[in-house]
């Protein structure tokens, strides 16, 4: 027996509209599920770091114990200490011995000196020197004019000068200060001045 | 020939109207779909995810801290190992900057200074230790020599001395290049009438003391 259907056969056909509001769901719930997965992978990766920490504090801890109780850590600390200390005092340390040839250079042969004071917080020497005459005593200090002699003493100060009578004949007596380079008393492997 | 019009019971009209859902649902179900996400982003996951970024942030400065803590332990290594290797070099050093010492050793080597040098000691005082400074027998530093805190001592050292200009000049050179630190702090010298040269010292002298 022949069946006739009735109904319209595009029942069965989903009109467009219902297809795109029914992509648009897939894509939310799509978009949801991301959200959702998302949230996971953070928990877990939260949970991960947080086991890597601990693991890492557990590490530093290990090895600051370690070196703190290293027996060797206090020597190298006192011998760093006297490095540091000894490398400070080299630096600062001075060679008086290197003033006096170059202060025989600059000094009139016929002059001599009697007392030597040397200050090293104002780099002067004070000098009590004697010559046999007041042109000797002008001959000393215009010494002290000139570039090649006054590049390691310079401000050359007299004061008190008085002639005496000697059993040899009359001299003069002075006090002279000046200033000194300072370069001069520091360390210098090859001087030749 | 009979024709049976049929009804087929899934194709009812109440039925059809039940399963082919409306756009309104639709509709209804994306914006759940959307308030659900929303409120889910918006109060776990944002939250969440500035408490990772966090304890991420903690993590780098905890893995800097760590290589920091890594990298000076194997510098303290290496540095242990220096001192094994560079004995020379601390016999030198505690030669220069003793860290020990005590005003007769002191004496001693100044007295050895000056005889070498040809000239008469006039005077010679040495001062900058007190008389509550521990010098020999102190058990806590003898059982642990490098665990107490040392600072750098100075002495000072007040000395005159006669001999000619060469013995002078011998005498200063001599203090200047030695092996241990001695610093002039002061000098002056004075001739007198023989020839003979005074020389007024004053040095400073150090230790690396507890």
């Amino acid at each position: 027996m022949a069946q006739i259907n009735l109904l319209k056969q595009n029942t069965s056909r989903r009109p467009l509209a219902e297809s795109f509001y029914r992509l648009i769901l897939m894509v939310f719930g799509l978009a949801v599920l991301a959200v959702f997965c998302y949230y996971g992978w953070l928990v877990f990766y939260a949970s991960s770091l947080n086991g890597k920490m601990a693991d890492l504090q557990q590490k530093m801890n290990t090895e600051s114990q370690a070196s703190l109780n290293n027996p060797r850590r206090n020597e190298l600390l006192a011998r760093q200490l006297q490095l540091k200390d000894l490398n400070s005092l080299v630096a600062g340390h001075l060679y008086w011995s290197q003033i006096f040839p170059v202060l025989a250079k600059v000094t009139l042969k016929k002059a001599a000196y009697d007392n030597i004071v040397i200050n090293p917080q104002t780099s002067t020497i004070t000098l009590s020197a004697r010559v046999p005459t007041l042109e000797d005593l002008d001959k000393y200090m215009q010494v002290f004019n000139l570039p090649e002699f006054n590049q390691y003493f310079s401000n050359v100060r007299i004061s008190g000068f008085t002639q005496v009578q000697t059993s040899t004949g009359s001299m003069v007596t002075f006090d002279v200060s000046m200033d000194y380079n300072p370069d001069l008393v520091q360390y210098q492997p090859q001087a030749g001045f | 020939m009979s024709i049976s019009l049929t009804q087929n019971p899934g194709l009812n009209s109440g039925n059809l109207k039940s399963q082919i859902k409306s756009p309104r649902g639709y509709i209804v179900e994306s914006v759940l779909l959307i308030i659900i996400g929303s409120l889910f982003w918006w109060f776990m996951v944002v939250p969440k995810q500035a408490s990772v970024s966090d304890e991420a942030a903690k993590f780098n400065a905890l893995s800097s801290q760590e290589e920091k803590i890594s990298a000076a332990s194997d510098t303290l290594q290496k540095l242990i190992a220096d001192l094994d290797t560079n004995r020379q070099q601390i016999v030198q050093m505690d030669q220069a900057l003793p860290l020990s010492d005590t005003v007769p050793r002191l004496h001693l080597l100044i007295d050895g200074i000056v005889q070498s040098s040809g000239v008469t000691v006039g005077s010679l005082n040495i001062s900058g230790s007190n008389a509550n400074d521990v010098i020999a027998g102190n058990k806590a530093l003898l059982s642990n020599p490098f665990g107490s805190t040392r600072s750098l001592k100075t002495y000072f050292v007040a000395m005159s001395v006669n001999g000619s200009f060469d013995q002078i000049m011998a005498l200063l050179q001599k203090l200047e290049n030695s092996g241990r630190i001695m610093d002039i702090t002061s000098l002056g010298l004075t001739a007198s009438g023989s020839g003979v040269l005074t020389l007024q010292i004053n040095l400073s002298v150090y230790s690396l003391s507890s």
